[in-house]
């Protein structure tokens, strides 16, 4: 292609710049050589060599003085004469205000662009945890699904690993279904609910973060019946204590009982965005205070492992997978489970990367298009500074030094725009990092920081030579014998230059044909993504979070309060409808296994099953789930024999394959507890349990009273009916904190959230690239009407339409357009691999999309080229003719 | 550069040196334009020895201007030969030109070329800048030149703003302000007033007595009588 020939010539010119011996030692050495020469022949003329010698030295001069007054002042100049160049510089950009508030402009949003997302994807994939010797922190997963929490391992599992490895230096965990447990503080102002993470006492020390005030858990806080302490995080300490450092040692009362605050975590380890971005943010640890009884919850640690120093992931994973083998065998009752190693700063973020990299180019192509038009603005430009040049040389300035302050000129540009680049990029990823709308790790630790500065100021020194190299070479090949005649305007040097400038539209043209694209398949994807079948209806629903903050003397009393507390909710104005449940579609769920009658184990190729606790009569309509077949469940359901159980399609597609499942048996392991017996009342549809992009596994319900999730279906606006059901249950139990409330389509906006944000960053890149390209193109054309204003004089005397003018000025603007659209097209295709993990729904081929993104393309191009089209029709051709 | 100009007066030079300075053999310059070849300068046989002061004269289009952008090598394009200081021209690059330009010459450009986003007194320092003079140097000359043209009320205005002779006045300055061995002028004292242009002739003729080697082109009888020699060119052909 002629802009990569032309690139590759810059880029060979600029490496021959720095090799080559400076021009003045070469004359140096030729006047040199002459006045040797002149000496030999006064010599051989018959005069003695001194005498000749000094007259040789007097025709040409003193070269050797010359020489060293040029060494001895050079050093001094460099600095000096480049001041002088900025100088000059900021004057040129002052003369021409416009073009400099254009070129600022476009940098400052092309640089912050590249800023804000650098300092996102430091964050998030590059900048090391912030934690001792991060890179010997591993994640260990539990791939196999069991009875517990999907990719967690069970206790049991974890003490052994911890007694029989040799790999690990310590090992960690905390509870991943913490957040199900509920903690109220009172005694300081209204009641409020706590989030609190359940932690090993080692998970700590084995993170290596060490409090920033106070201490770890002492080892008796982690027995049954030690002393309560908690450490809470540095933004619950600022927040709710105005990080009043007197905390420590303090007690507060959580959940009735008294906990010694023993610590504050440090504000570099944010345990929330590090492990459960998107959820409500922790604001305390608490030990584990680890009884055997906890072995029935099954899988329910997530297991962090510092490796000892020298020993890889590898070399783990193997000793893990010997062990657990032999475990398995020895511990049958323990169910399936087994264990992948992998870097913690990978498992944390790593899933990311793919994005971010998209969204990198994406940037990075934007301040390339920006560069494509602040190039071909400058070559635009160089017409009118070629006598400028021309005289500078004729003055005795070389090449180097045209160079030089020429990408002065250059750097100055892209040195305004990156200090007006960096506010934008400073607001912007503050807000990302303060939005908790997207469930991102470690987005929230996103900052304008040192690394991010340089990464600026790289971006803007590159910036500058992108865009500043081709005109500044171009404009410095003036030569005085071009320039300093007035009419002397060299043609061909002209057309060679309109062919860069053309160059360089089509391929800004084509990058941005392929961001269009590259966003229009996210949009899509995204899109296609909300119209999935959730299988419940989110739409006005709500749901809070509820902790009753005291105790039950029995099950009945317990069942009597939720019974009582949903009559209430219930017989509110608007409420259509209201029950109660463990947890919500779409969050941590719970897996379980199960088994036929008389079929002692699971088939073979049966995955977990998500098992959902329903709390209260009523689920499937609150939550607008389809029931199949059978019934809802009544209150009679709550502690039915053998238990009574909900089952989706799908499950009862793969247990009973065409038949009826309602009404039939199934054994529920539970190990190491005795297996359930239960019995299917009802079918209902799929509900997309862990993600919106998995089709619905199979699914069952069963129920008891209770929950911590009110789910409230509202007949009326949502809103309005929120301070009906606040006030009810807190008449009902002022105990309550009542302030978490969610409507369900908040659900799914936190799940989309990652792609969402991709796709409108891509949007807005490649809405940005539309626009520099519409800039480009425009000026281009506008450009070269300008010069042909003459020629189009011309045209119209001589008997032209104003309408062939107008198509001849079109067809030159969209002919580029096309073939950049046609480039940008094969360019995407080329780029779908990249493109095929992020889409959900659409090809990355898909016609429709490419379609849709060239036709906009070359309708935002017909714009951009029709008004200088008109322009050129306008042309007066009397005037035209008369001013050349 | 300093040693240059600290180096005593070169008046010596045009004594002992009986070798040329400038040689020109049968030199030829056409240009090609729709019509074929137009030559522009014929077979011109010139031998210019330093600390001359010559005049070339002739009517308009005689080819003054070119020979002169010639003799100062920013034109190459030409046949013959051309041997400056026995550099033979013809056979340097256009890099070694540029440098002996730099080395030699000064210029006055019929048309000024003064630098418009540049104020009198940069346009001044410009030559000085390129050719690597400490700053405080460089600023005592300007002011020098500034003091010697009584342009020093003018020194921050830009070109745009000053009268035509004015801007001729800079040009002039600007070309002797680097103290060179060969000043090319071209029409230097077309737009001024005459007593301005004697001035302009008499500086002209000091520098020359100091060692300057001049070639000047001027329309003016008075002005020629300054120098020593006179060249007419017509159509391009030297005349006697
Ligand atoms: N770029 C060019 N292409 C073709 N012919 C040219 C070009 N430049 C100059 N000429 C021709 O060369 C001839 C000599 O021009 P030159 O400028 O040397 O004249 P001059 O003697 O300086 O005239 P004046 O006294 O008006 O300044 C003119 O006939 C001119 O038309
Ligand atoms: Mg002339």
């Amino acid at each position: 292609m002629f802009f990569m020939k032309k690139l590759s010539s810059i880029l060979h010119r600029l490496r021959s710049l720095g090799q080559r011996r400076t021009a003045k030692q070469e004359i140096d050495e030729e006047l040199r050589f002459h006045i040797e020469q002149r000496t030999a022949e006064n010599i051989a003329a018959g005069m003695t060599p001194e005498d000749a010698a000094r007259e040789a030295r007097k025709r040409f001069g003193n070269v050797q003085s010359v020489r060293e007054e040029c060494r001895e002042t050079r050093g001094a100049g460099f600095g000096e004469a480049t001041l002088q160049d900025i100088r000059f510089g900021l004057r040129m950009l002052r003369k021409n205000p416009g073009f400099t508030a254009v070129a600022v402009l476009t940098l400052a949003l092309g640089i912050g662009a590249n800023t804000a997302i650098f300092s996102l994807l430091n964050a998030i994939l590059l900048r090391p945890l912030p934690l001792r010797e991060p890179e010997r922190l591993v994640w260990i997963s539990n791939p196999i699904p069991g009875y517990g929490l999907p990719g967690l391992t069970r206790r049991s599992n974890l003490l052994d690993w911890r007694e029989l490895t040799h790999s690990f230096e310590s090992l960690g965990a905390y509870i991943g279904f913490a957040d199900r447990i509920s903690y109220t503080l009172t005694g300081r102002g209204e009641p409020k609910r706590l989030e609190g993470a359940l932690v090993t006492g080692s998970f700590l020390a084995t993170l290596g973060a060490a409090p920033g005030l106070g201490r770890g858990f002492l080892a008796e806080e982690c027995q049954r019946n030690g002393p309560l302490a908690i450490i809470l995080t540095d933004r619950f300490w600022r927040g709710q204590f105005q990080a009043d450092a007197g905390i420590v040692g303090k007690y507060l009362t959580i959940n009735n009982k008294s906990w010694t605050v023993v610590g504050v975590l440090p504000p570099s380890f944010d345990f929330s965005s590090t492990f459960i971005p998107g959820a409500r943010s922790v604001d305390f640890l608490c030990p584990l205070r680890d009884v055997p009884g906890y072995e029935n919850w099954g899988n329910m640690m997530a297991v962090v492992g510092r490796l000892k120093s020298g020993v890889t992931v590898a070399a783990a994973q193997a000793e893990l997978d010997v062990l657990n083998a032999q475990l398995q065998k020895a511990h049958p009752e323990r169910g399936m489970f087994g264990s992948q190693v992998m870097a913690l700063r990978e498992r944390i973020g790593g899933s990311f990367r793919r994005q971010f990299l998209v969204l990198a180019g994406a940037a990075a192509t934007v301040l390339l298009i920006a560069c494509a038009n602040l190039s071909n603005l400058l070559l635009a430009r160089a017409v009118a500074r070629r006598k400028e040049m021309a005289v500078r040389v004729a003055l005795g300035a070389d090449r180097r030094r045209l160079i030089r302050q020429l990408l002065i000129e250059s750097l100055l540009l892209s040195g305004l725009g990156a200090l007006l680049g960096l506010p934008v990029a400073y607001l912007a990823t503050n807000a990302f990092a303060q939005s908790q709308a997207f469930s991102i790790p470690l987005l929230q630790s996103a900052r304008v920081d040192l690394p991010a500065l340089s990464f600026t100021l790289l971006v803007a020194v590159a910036a500058a030579l992108i865009f500043g190299m081709a005109p500044a070479l171009q404009l410095s090949q003036a030569t005085p014998e071009e320039g300093l005649r007035d009419a002397g305007r060299g043609t061909s040097s002209g057309r060679s230059r309109l062919r860069l400038r053309r160059g360089l539209i089509v391929s800004e043209v084509a990058m941005t044909c392929a961001l269009l694209i590259a966003a229009g398949l996210l949009m899509r994807s995204f899109s296609r993504l909300l119209e999935v079948h959730l299988g419940f209806r989110p739409a006005q629903a709500a749901a809070w979070r509820i902790a009753p903050n005291r105790a039950f003397a029995n099950h009945q009393e317990e069942s009597a309060f939720y019974r009582e507390l949903l009559d209430r909710v219930r017989a509110l104005p608007g409420v259509e409808s209201a029950t109660l449940g463990a947890t919500l579609p779409l969050e941590l769920n719970d897996i379980v296994r199960v088994h036929l009658v008389g079929a002692p184990s699971p088939p073979a190729n049966m995955p977990g099953i998500f098992l959902r606790e329903v709390g209260g009569i009523d689920y499937f309509k609150t939550m607008g789930i389809p029931l199949r077949s059978g019934r809802d469940f009544g209150s009679h359901d709550a502690g039915s024999s053998p238990k009574a159980i909900v089952v989706n399609e799908s499950l009862a597609r793969t247990m009973w394959p065409g038949r009826d499942a309602v009404g039939q048996a199934l054994v529920l392991e539970a190990p190491p507890d005795p297996p359930v017996d239960c019995r299917v009342i009802a079918v209902v549809g799929d509900v997309r349990q862990s993600a919106l992009e998995q089709a619905a596994g199979p699914e069952m319900y069963m129920m008891d009273w209770g929950g911590r999730e009110l789910i409230v279906r509202t007949s009326q606006a949502l809103q309005a009916t929120v301070p009906a059901v606040r006030a009810a249950l807190r008449e009902f139990n002022p105990g309550m904190a009542t302030d978490e409330f969610k409507p369900l389509e908040q659900i799914i906006d936190r799940v989309t959230s990652p792609r969402r944000l991709v796709a409108r960053l891509l949007a807005l890149f490649s809405t940005l690239a539309l626009l520099l390209a519409a800039v480009g193109i425009y000026g281009v054309l506008a450009g070269s009407v300008n010069q042909r204003t003459h020629e189009i004089g011309i045209r119209l005397a001589l008997g032209s339409t104003r309408g062939a003018v107008m198509r001849l000025v079109l067809k030159e603007g969209m002919s580029l357009a096309f073939v950049g659209c046609f480039i940008g097209v094969l360019g995407a295709l080329a780029l779908n691999r990249a493109m095929q993990g992020l889409l959900f729904g659409v090809s990355p081929s898909d016609p429709l999309t490419i379609g849709l993104s060239a036709l906009l393309l070359l309708g935002v191009a017909t714009v951009a080229c029709w008004l200088p089209a008109r322009r050129a029709a306008r042309v007066d051709p009397m005037v035209a003719l008369r001013h050349e | 550069m300093k040693p240059m100009m600290s180096t005593p007066p070169r008046t010596d030079i045009a004594q002992t040196n009986t070798e040329p300075m400038i040689q020109l053999r049968d030199l030829e310059k056409c240009y090609k334009t729709k019509a074929g070849f137009t030559y522009v300068l014929r077979q011109i046989n010139l031998d210019i020895n330093a600390g001359e002061f010559i005049t070339i004269m002739g009517p308009s289009g005689a080819g003054k201007s070119t020979l002169l952008s010639i003799l100062g090598m920013y034109d190459h394009t030409w046949e013959g030969e051309f041997l400056f200081l026995d550099h033979p021209v013809r056979r340097l690059g256009a890099k070694e030109r540029a440098l002996l330009n730099k080395h030699y010459v000064g210029f006055v450009f019929q048309q000024f070329h003064l630098l418009d986003d540049l104020t009198v007194a940069e346009n001044l320092d410009i030559p000085l800048s390129y050719r690597d003079i400490r700053k405080s140097e460089r600023e005592a000359l300007v002011a020098d030149v500034l003091d010697r043209f009584n342009i020093v009320g003018k020194k921050d205005l830009y070109p745009s703003q000053l009268s035509g002779g004015q801007q001729q006045l800079v040009a002039v300055a600007r070309a002797i302000i680097a103290k060179p061995k060969l000043l090319l002028a071209d029409e230097p004292t077309g737009n001024l007033h005459t007593d301005q242009g004697r001035e302009i002739m008499e500086l002209f003729k000091k520098l020359n007595q100091e060692g300057t080697t001049i070639i000047q082109v001027t329309h003016s009888e008075t002005n020629a009588t300054y120098g020593q020699r006179i060249v007419r060119l017509k159509d391009g052909w030297m005349e006697k």
